[in-house]
């Protein structure tokens, strides 16, 4: 059984609307893997990660199945397996300090006061956000809100994390040490991850990616796969990875470029080779 | 200190100030109040720096009451003004009445982070609990409220960057252009807090958050030895009080 | 003197009694005009503050700006400013933000009203901008709130562009767009430097943008102008990039991989164009 199973899961904004925003989507994850969800703005990604997040009200219950668990019937068993890091890092940013915050999810779940000291001060120490433990959110960057956001969700044990376009409004610093430090923290915990992006960089992390588009699916596959297909990634809103665009470049100069390269390292080292051999 | 204590102790503080009737009660007062700002570690400079401007509005007050009371023998005369000696003696009082006041509220505030000012309002009133009345909400809306203020201000002060670099004069103008303005800041700053609001709500919800299921709390004031000591000291003052009271 | 922007040992203090927490340090620069400048440095380091100082919407704590013949210094009248507003047009980060009535004309509309235009005028103004940034003509009397943030963000600059600026700066113009959004934004931007002669002033974190478009970048660090030159030299420079905490274009990057592994070259290049040719002359040779 898959972790997370979405079966024709259909949505409406409004009653009245005539296109669905979700269009008869179905899919598996499996436990370790990450997604990537891409698409144009507006294809209904964040809309869908909502739906797997249990966030928005849905006609058929089973259309979103967490470990075989529907929210209707197991809401608060699956909302402790699943957390969320959201787009806007002031949004999400709930107490007045950042401890306060990260506690605020063990509060929830009426955690004992010393075990909650000791899982904050992990969570945080994780992140490398613990010497920042009474600072104030005013006083943060954006990609340090991001990580105490993202403590706040470790220290709630979870066995998937969603990401909700969490590093589009960091910098491009920001961006990267957030990426690594979610794939350190996925390996940690063996986690399985769900990432809404238009970053193509943050799709190399992934292992699959599935396409969204006027809320339909319209593919799902290997992310080495998609990242190969320059047209497909443009036509949705990605950027092309840098060594296809150069690769590109080369062909239309009449350079062969062996198919077998698929990385900007394999490049590099053939240009390199081919042009000390000359 | 713990900050029920504290909010206590700053109210009952009020409470025997309105006792204080004669020259030796409020010396008594100011010997409290000092010794409550020594202890509370508050460095002087900025504890004036926090009450420097009310206590100007204080003193105008009491410059008015001090003019245009009648009572008593006239020391001064000049046309419509008289002073008084009463006049100037309540003047005093007056004065001392609203800056012991002052001077309390601005230790507790001073002293204890607004989390635990929230923390306290919401432990002092949780009887109200029985009354379905929702007291940990209430206080949870406080503290968001309270964090919201900077991030807020900030979005203000770049609106109106925004709107003035558009041209948008907010003190020149016919009262159609100068209405258009305003409008061009509070509906845009009503738009970001309204996607504040829908955002933080999911946030919250994604992390377990339900009003009425008991929460734990991450913060645990203990009353310690220094919350008696505070508590004896005050009810010490307050019986003096009522002793000298004439 | 008419012709550039210039500052003359600016400091800038939010507080302005508290000196140690300086948002901008003795700031000496002169950005011609019908440049296209960048100005990077990560954040915090007072990109945006510098910027605010060119149209007066932030005055300098001590030192002189100069936009062309116009003086602004810490006792220049607000009157005065009010002049440079529609001379100096400036585009927010997340402009959309900005956007408050209810249709996407009349929103436009706002700026050169503002400074005084009459009616025809402003109408005439505000359809040309709109035109400008290829905003579709069916959607003018929509509410700016149902649009997508791409379109919401091209209203907001052509609100901007309405008022005839000479200068334009932008402040981060592409973020939290999507790729499509991205590009599209970045040719209008080129397209009116190249078209309609403006002095363009860019704050960017993009540094594939800063070798794609600008021909003067600024480096600011910690409230600092650390240096001012051009897009080439400063990436030909890997220490400067590396301690201001820049990162080298994906090109530039790639340069520097092929020449640390002996593939020698003169001219470092700044394009995909360019690092094309550079391997074709190797691989030719």
């Amino acid at each position: 059984m898959s972790l997370i199973s979405v079966s024709h899961l259909i949505y409406k904004y409004n009653h009245q609307d005539t296109q669905n925003a979700l269009d008869n989507i179905t899919f598996n994850v499996d436990e370790g893997e990450w997604l990537s969800i891409i698409g144009p703005n507006g294809s209904g990604k964040s809309t869908l990660v909502k739906a797997i997040d249990g966030l928005i009200h849905i006609n058929n219950e089973n259309s979103v199945l967490i470990n075989g668990q529907s929210y209707n019937k197991n809401a608060n068993q699956i909302r402790s397996q699943i957390g969320m890091v959201f787009q806007n890092p002031d949004n999400q940013f709930i107490a007045s300090t950042v401890e306060d915050d990260v506690a605020f999810g063990l509060e929830n779940r009426n955690i004992d006061f010393n075990k909650m000291k000791t899982i904050v001060e992990q969570s945080l120490k994780l992140v490398g956000m613990y010497e920042y433990r009474d600072s104030k959110p005013e006083n943060l960057s954006g990609g340090q809100k991001q990580r105490v956001a993202l403590a706040g969700i470790i220290s709630l044990k979870p066995r998937i994390i969603l990401l909700d376009e969490a590093t589009s409004m960091l910098d491009p610093n920001g961006k990267i040490s957030m990426l690594n430090l979610i794939r350190k923290i996925k390996q940690k915990f063996h986690l399985t991850i769900i990432s809404v992006t238009h970053d193509v960089n943050e799709v190399e992390y992934s292992n699959q990616t599935l396409i969204l588009k006027h809320g339909k699916i319209i593919n799902k596959a290997p992310s080495k796969r998609i990242l190969l297909d320059a047209n497909l990634l443009w036509k949705n809103g990605l950027d092309i990875p840098f060594y296809r665009k150069l690769i590109y470049q080369l062909k239309q100069k009449k350079i062969h470029v062996p198919s077998s390269i698929v990385s900007e390292k394999e490049l590099l080292k053939w240009v390199i080779q081919s042009s000390l051999m000359t | 200190m713990n900050p029920i204590m504290k909010i206590i102790l700053t109210f009952y503080f009020t409470l025997i100030v309105f006792l204080a009737n004669n020259w030796i009660s409020y010396a008594i007062l100011w010997l409290l109040a000092i010794i409550s700002i020594y202890f509370s570690g508050i460095n002087i400079k900025t504890f004036f720096n926090g009450i420097k401007a009310i206590l100007f509005i204080i003193l105008i007050t009491v410059i008015i009451q001090i003019l245009f009371s009648v009572n008593g023998n006239v020391i001064f005369n000049y046309g419509p003004i008289k002073i008084t000696n009463l006049g100037i003696k309540y003047g005093i009082f007056i004065f001392f009445r609203f800056t012991l006041i002052v001077i309390a509220s601005t230790i507790l505030t001073l002293s204890t982070k607004p989390l635990a000012i929230a923390y306290g309002i919401e432990k002092i009133m949780s009887p109200l609990n029985k009354l379905h009345f929702p007291v940990e909400v209430l206080s949870l809306m406080i503290s968001i409220a309270l964090r919201f203020v900077p991030t807020l201000i900030d979005e203000i002060s770049s609106i109106i960057k925004a709107q003035k670099a558009r041209g948008a004069n907010f003190n020149n103008g016919n009262l159609i252009k100068r209405a258009n303005a305003i409008a061009s800041i509070f509906i845009p700053l009503f738009l970001v807090a309204m996607n504040h609001a829908s955002d933080l709500g999911d946030a919250m919800v994604s992390r377990g958050y339900k009003s009425n299921v008991k929460r734990s709390q991450y913060h645990h004031y203990h009353i310690n030895h220094i919350d008696w000591i505070s508590c004896f000291t005050y009810l010490l003052f307050g019986v003096l009080i009522v002793f000298i009271r004439k | 003197m008419g012709d550039s922007i210039v500052f003359n040992d600016v400091n800038f203090s939010y507080h302005s009694n508290d000196l140690s927490h300086q948002a901008l340090k003795d700031i000496n620069l002169k950005i011609p005009y019908h440049s296209f400048t960048a100005i990077v440095g990560k954040t915090g380091s007072g990109k945006s503050t510098l910027v605010q100082q060119i149209n007066g919407l932030l005055k300098p704590t001590s030192g002189t700006v100069m936009v062309g013949n116009s003086i602004i210094s810490n006792k220049t009248p607000d009157k005065k400013l009010f002049k440079l507003r529609k001379k100096v047009g400036i585009v927010f980060q997340f402009p959309e933000h900005q956007l408050f009535e209810d249709t996407v004309l009349k929103d436009v509309c706002f700026g050169p009203k503002n400074i005084g235009y009459n009616d025809n005028d402003v109408m005439t103004l505000a359809e040309k901008s709109l035109q400008v940034v290829d905003f579709p003509k069916r959607l003018y009397d929509q509410s700016p709130f149902n649009l997508s943030g791409g379109q919401m963000r091209r209203v907001a600059i052509a609100g901007v562009l309405a008022m005839n600026p000479k200068i334009l700066i932008l402040d981060e113009p592409t973020a939290g767009l999507d790729q499509i959004g991205k590009r599209s934004i970045m040719n209008l931007i080129y397209n009116l430097y190249c078209k309609r002669n403006l002095t363009i002033i860019m704050v960017t974190h993009q540094m594939s943008d800063v070798s794609d478009y600008a021909d003067h970048v600024i480096v600011m660090n910690n409230g600092k102008m650390v240096k001012m030159t051009t897009p080439r030299l400063l990436f030909e420079n890997y220490n400067l990039v590396l301690h201001n905490n820049l990162r080298m274009p994906e090109v530039v990057n790639f340069a520097y991989h092929l020449k640390q592994n002996g593939v020698s070259f003169s001219k470092i290049p700044l394009n995909i164009k360019e690092l094309t040719t550079l391997i074709v002359n190797k691989l030719h040779r």
